[in-house]
């Protein structure tokens, strides 16, 4: 089966440039397409909500496989509408409270399977001899050494830099802060960097799309 | 009156705008035939799936919508035409937004059918879960359970030759997540430690430098650094997609940043320069 | 297995017209719990909520922390974790439907009161039915397809694309380097896109790319370096305060200790 028309083609391409009007200024197709845009991505989440959970998940098992208890789910899904109104909105806690409640429940696991490596990955040998170099590394002991030094001494500063339990008035202190701060703006650098790489891979696409797949250029 | 090289600092936007795409129809039309070097965090997804064991079956999960599809379909794409270029069974998972979930299928079709993969036999998709960390913890205890029903035909996973001999995450060989979001956490926290499958991530440019400390605590085998890992990939792969006509536009636009942050400083210091004359005298 | 036993009995599966007749019992079960809910006073309203919220930590808290059997890898909550996991992915998938739900009644208003913009909220409550009974009733025609792929799909990425345009537009207005942490945020993001891309390596291509120490000065070698060893354990500190923190969230939400408008909102209006 195709995914694509020509006249879908069409609608989606003059829908692009309309929406890239906005970089101009504020204009009424751009508020037209925008609306249009959100009327379908919320006629997509029905579409998909129904399809890919609740038919298969709760409404099959319930209504084909005898499985009548996910009627509770029903009712636990119905009360956060009742966020909608003025004499129930209590109730939507009930559910929101269980999903609160799963989601702690779940982070005392995940917490400690993200951390625990990280935290046996920081302590790292300060001192590394070549049988401890993977085979063919080109690094040297002593550079290895170093890299490792300033890897645990990067960790300490940021870490300084966010302790925030008592003033950074003793000199030592205030320099390992200091020196926390600039390395954090250093993994920001690198964040900016690839936040405008990542931005322009978007703009690459829809341009490419314009070109190849509207005017068929390319 | 300002001179020239004090207006640098306000060029209108409108021209900064039509610059920038110029750039990028230039670049996207007349490629610079430029080699990118392979760095070791894609090597990494490479070997993952080269040595996965065949007897297994290898997870991509998605959670990305079209918003992204710049970085995250090139990315999805290469990885499917490696497992079936190695020939490994695959199941697609989708998280967060549910058009992952037809993105990726509509990937996987195309690409099946150039390589002679069957539904059902090579590969299954197991849909969209709208909640990931429940979804996973099944995972972890039994996948046929969690699942119950694949997006496509609806039918139960035990009727899916691809599924043989899958009952939880312990007969997964690769988890390969291609994100616009940080679910890598999830992933990291609920099911690997629960399986030797290595996990690989594939996130966009705007994460990947916070992904490199799980790279160094070998909680992450291998990253795809946004749409310039993919070409990395691609370039593993021996082959030349759309990220490797790409990579041009995107390192021209990266250039012209850099030199409108410089253009941007110099008419900075030039108007300091002159204040300080103009006080000075 | 105790408990899973007991549960079967307790919900036995239903089977011919009984199906229907269990969900309409349960469904009527449910309303009669919706107002005796409603008749709770005030407090017995919050010590339910908190109640909830607790019990709904306790499965997933208990089942990690609780021994396993060895033999079985199991404790008596692991059988339920598939099932609990569907409950919540369904829950969740309620929720989606409120954004939805909120959508149409702003609009809607909109639409029948002729406030301005209506014309465009009447767009937007077509594009929703159109999508949706599409998807719904068309799902293997071209039609719906090509609404996703070339029309929503572009609508999508096109909205985010235009952020290209205002970062280039920010960062050349509002980047100047006027301070040691500026000068070393330009620096760092230099030097490691640089890095990144074709053109930046071309700089250093000269060098060898494996098999000689030389090759460490390569850019896209500095750019990796940089990454691994300064801008990793930055992150990586980052990571530490966010866990605590995010743990510390944990248990406050769980014990219903948190404060703020949705927990001190009065339950009994």
């Amino acid at each position: 089966m195709e995914w694509s028309h020509p006249v879908g083609v069409w609608v989606g391409a003059i829908g692009t440039l309309a929406l890239f009007s906005l970089i101009y200024r504020e204009n009424r197709l751009y508020r037209l397409f925008e609306h249009l845009f959100i009327g379908l991505a919320a006629g997509y989440t029905i579409k998909a909500v129904w399809t890919e959970t609740l038919r298969p998940q709760w409404w099959v098992p319930m209504t084909s496989e005898g499985r009548w208890p996910w009627v509770f789910a029903l009712f636990g899904g119905a009360l956060f509408y009742t966020i909608f109104t003025r004499k129930y909105n209590w109730m939507s806690r009930i559910s929101i409270g269980a999903l609160l409640g799963f989601a702690a429940g779940q982070s005392f696991q995940a917490t400690a399977n993200v951390y625990i490596p990280q935290i046996r990955g920081s302590f790292k040998a300060l001192w590394v001899t070549r049988d401890m170099l993977p085979p063919g590394s080109l690094v040297t002991p002593l550079g290895q050494s170093l890299n490792n030094i300033l890897f645990v001494v990067i960790i300490v500063s940021v870490m300084t830099y966010f302790f925030f339990s008592f003033e950074h008035r003793n000199k030592a202190l205030m320099t390992t802060a200091r020196t926390g701060r600039l390395m954090l703006m250093f993994a920001f650098g690198a964040i900016f960097g690839s936040t405008v790489m990542a931005r322009m891979a978007l703009l690459i696409d829809r341009v490419w799309f314009l070109m190849n797949k509207w005017l068929g250029i390319g | 009156m300002s001179n020239p090289l004090q207006r640098l600092e306000s060029i209108d936007r409108r021209i900064l705008y039509a610059v920038l795409l110029i750039i990028v129809v230039v670049g996207l039309l007349v490629p610079i035939p430029l080699p990118l070097a392979v760095g070791p965090q894609a090597r990494g997804v490479y070997e993952a799936i080269e040595n996965a064991d065949p007897g297994k079956i290898v997870i991509v999960s998605t959670l990305w919508s079209a918003s992204t599809q710049g970085e995250n379909s090139p990315q999805t794409r290469v990885i499917l035409q490696h497992l079936m270029r190695k020939r490994l069974r695959f199941a697609l998972i989708a998280f967060g937004d549910p058009q992952s979930t037809t993105l990726a299928q509509e990937l996987a079709e195309e690409l099946a059918r150039e390589n002679s993969y069957e539904y059902g036999k090579d590969w299954i998709n197991w849909g969209f879960r709208a909640d990931i960390a429940g979804t996973l913890k099944g995972l972890v205890k039994d996948i046929n359970e969690t699942i119950k029903t694949d997006s496509i035909k609806k039918r139960p996973l035990s009727e899916y030759p691809v599924m043989q001999g899958i009952h939880n995450v312990k007969d997964v060989g690769v988890i390969a997540e291609v994100s616009a979001s940080g679910n890598y956490v999830s992933w990291l926290g609920l099911v690997v430690g629960s399986t030797n499958a290595p996990f690989c991530y594939a996130p966009t440019s705007v994460m990947a430098p916070e992904l490199y400390t799980y790279l160094d605590s070998g909680q992450m085998k291998g990253m795809l650094f946004g749409i310039k890992g993919a070409a990395e990939y691609e370039r593993l792969l021996g082959i030349r997609g759309f990220t490797t006509r790409a990579i041009t536009p995107v390192s021209l636009s990266l250039v012209l940043l850099f030199v409108l942050i410089g253009l941007g400083n110099y008419g900075m210091y030039a108007a300091k320069k002159r204040d300080q004359k103009g006080a000075n005298g | 297995m105790n408990l899973q036993r007991l549960l079967g009995s307790a919900f036995p599966k239903a089977s011919g017209s009984w199906i229907w007749i269990s969900i309409l019992l349960a469904a009527l079960g449910c309303v009669v719990v919706f107002f005796a809910l409603q008749a709770l006073p005030g407090r017995a309203r919050k010590f339910l909520i908190a109640a909830v919220t607790f019990l709904a930590g306790l499965f997933y808290a208990a089942e990690f922390f609780l021994p396993v059997d060895p033999k079985t890898d199991e404790n008596f909550l692991t059988f339920a974790v598939p099932t609990v996991g569907n409950v919540i992915n369904v829950l969740a998938a309620f929720t989606l439907g409120l954004g939805v739900f909120s959508l149409v009644r702003i609009h809607g208003t909109k639409v029948v009161k002729l406030r301005e913009g209506w014309e465009n909220s009447v767009v937007l409550l077509l594009g929703i039915v159109v999508m949706a009974v599409a998807g719904l009733e068309f799902e293997d025609t071209r039609f719906y397809r090509s609404l996703f792929r070339d029309v929503l799909n572009s609508f999508d990425a096109a909205m985010f694309a235009t952020l290209a345009f205002f970062i280039i537009s920010a960062a050349y207005r509002a980047f100047r380097v006027k301070s040691a942490e500026a000068t070393l945020l330009m620096f760092a993001a230099l030097i490691v896109m640089l890095g990144q891309i074709p053109i930046g390596q071309y700089l250093t291509h000269w060098l060898p790319e494996k098999g000689s120490y030389a090759s460490l000065f390569r850019l896209d070698n500095i750019s990796n370096w940089l990454l691994i060893t300064v801008n990793a354990p930055a992150i990586r500190a980052i990571g530490f305060g966010l866990g605590i923190g995010g743990l510390a969230i944990a248990m406050r939400l769980w014990l219903s200790l948190e404060r703020g408008a949705f927990f001190e909102a009065k339950a009994d209006n």
